[in-house]
């Protein structure tokens, strides 16, 4: 027959051991995460100059905004006035 | 010869690339040594990025076979500024797809390809490539290339259309500096943003060395630097004959470019063609619209928009409005809609 602190003991080994299997288990799961992420790392970065954050959603028929870096630093941004105009033009912009 | 342009400006025009160019200078006595800055960075640019010369640095990193190569300074620019393009539209402007091209039969400088082919462009200019003439065989470094493509068994095979593949060809680009490494697959075909960036060099080297105003259009991608003339440039943005036409005014060092899916027409395998693809299918973008085109500071900026636009079809019109630029696009059917303060039913004019 069991007695109570025979119990208390069982029960304190069953969660050491839990506890153990559980740190291990994390260290062993962040390794290999580790691992996973420096394997990743060449493919990632083969994608030459993209920058990290892109995805690779190529080859999809999405084409989803969330990949656009709007993030330019240029003037590009600026939006020059185009106002309506009359006359001989300068040039023309055609399909190219 | 200078050709007065309205008042205070004077205009040349020669075809370049199958396509036209035009300098237009405030300061007459400028246009000389304009043309002849703008003629030295066109050759520039042609012999760093040009898929249609064996010579070109272009063909010579197709041969080596996914090898790293040092590159000149105005090739490394020239990538730079397309990897830049293919990330700000998540890809929809991306600068490899040569080989698509090649197996979709556009192989050579446009105006043979026209030639050759029966094209459906009627507008097309002819005979304003590197080599006039009809070319019944690529260059040699062209074959050299799809000799590779080939026979290393990758996808592509010549006059087979390729399968995109799994991960887009501009993410695999890999530029370090001036050292520049296409992998063995992929053809670059920088036409989509050097010839819009050229325009831009060209504008600036001019403004920044005769101190004169000037425009440069290349096939109707145009900037502009320097001084405008009073009331600024006047651009006519009209596709095609026949097409919706209006004349707008643009400030000083704005830019403007059109892109069409109804320009640069070639039938290939019995079917008709454009040369704007995406890069989703490797097959000509369905035409939604028959042009795009976009106001910005720099004519490359504002073509990688009109090149997206058209690669996006419906869903351009909302993409384009959170880009806060002027655009105006015209639809299959003709008609037009204006995004981003692009005036509404601005007159229509002629050149």
């Amino acid at each position: 027959m069991t007695t109570r602190e025979q119990g208390l003991r069982r029960v304190g080994l069953v969660t050491a051991a839990l506890v153990a299997a559980s740190v291990a288990g994390a260290a062993g799961f962040g390794v290999l995460a580790r691992a996973e992420t420096a394997g990743a790392e060449p493919a990632t970065s083969s994608s030459g100059t993209a920058s990290s954050s892109e995805g690779s959603s190529s080859g999809t028929a999405s084409s989803s905004s969330s990949e656009d870096d709007s993030s330019s630093s240029e003037d590009d941004s600026s939006a020059p006035s185009v106002t309506s105009s009359s006359g001989n033009a300068h040039a023309s912009s055609g399909g190219s | 010869m200078a050709t007065p342009v309205g008042s205070g400006a004077y205009a040349a025009e020669w075809p370049v690339w199958s396509t036209t160019a035009r300098l237009v200078v405030t300061d007459a006595g400028a246009l000389g040594e304009a043309r002849a800055i703008v003629d030295a960075d066109l050759a520039a640019v042609d012999l760093a990025a040009s898929r249609f010369r064996a010579d070109s640095e272009v063909s010579r990193l197709h041969i080596a076979g996914g090898r790293p190569l040092r590159v000149s300074p105005l090739l490394a620019e020239l990538v730079e500024v397309a990897l830049a393009a293919a990330r700000r539209t998540g890809g929809d402007v991306d600068p490899t797809l040569g080989a698509a091209l090649v197996a979709l039969g556009y192989d050579r400088d446009f105006g043979q390809v026209s030639q050759l082919s029966g094209a459906d462009d009627a507008q097309a200019p002819t005979g304003c490539g590197t080599t006039p003439g009809p070319r019944p065989h690529p260059p040699t470094a062209e074959r050299h290339a799809l000799a590779l493509l080939t026979d290393r068994g990758r996808r592509l095979r010549v006059g087979v259309a390729p399968v995109a593949p799994a991960v887009a060809g501009w993410r695999r680009v890999r530029l370090d500096g001036r050292t520049l490494t296409v992998p063995p697959d992929v053809l670059l075909d920088l036409g989509a943003t050097a010839k819009a960036h050229a325009a831009d060099r060209c504008a600036a080297r001019v403004a920044g060395t005769l101190g004169t105003g000037v425009l440069v259009s290349l096939g109707g991608d145009i900037a502009t630097a320097g001084p405008a003339p009073d009331g600024g440039w006047k651009v006519l943005v009209r596709d095609r004959p026949g097409d919706p036409a209006c004349t707008v005014a643009i400030p000083a060092g704005a830019a403007v470019a059109t892109s069409s899916t109804a320009s640069r027409r070639w039938r290939h395998g019995g079917r008709a063609m454009h040369h704007v693809l995406d890069p989703r299918t490797c097959r000509p973008a369905t035409p939604v619209w028959r042009s795009a085109t976009v106001a910005a500071r720099r004519a490359v900026a504002a073509n990688t928009l009109t090149t997206a636009a058209l690669v996006r079809g419906t869903a351009a019109v909302d993409w384009l409005r959170a880009r806060g630029l002027p655009a105006r696009l015209v639809a299959a059917d003709g008609s037009v809609t204006t995004l981003g303060g692009w005036p509404d039913g601005s007159a229509g004019g002629a050149r």
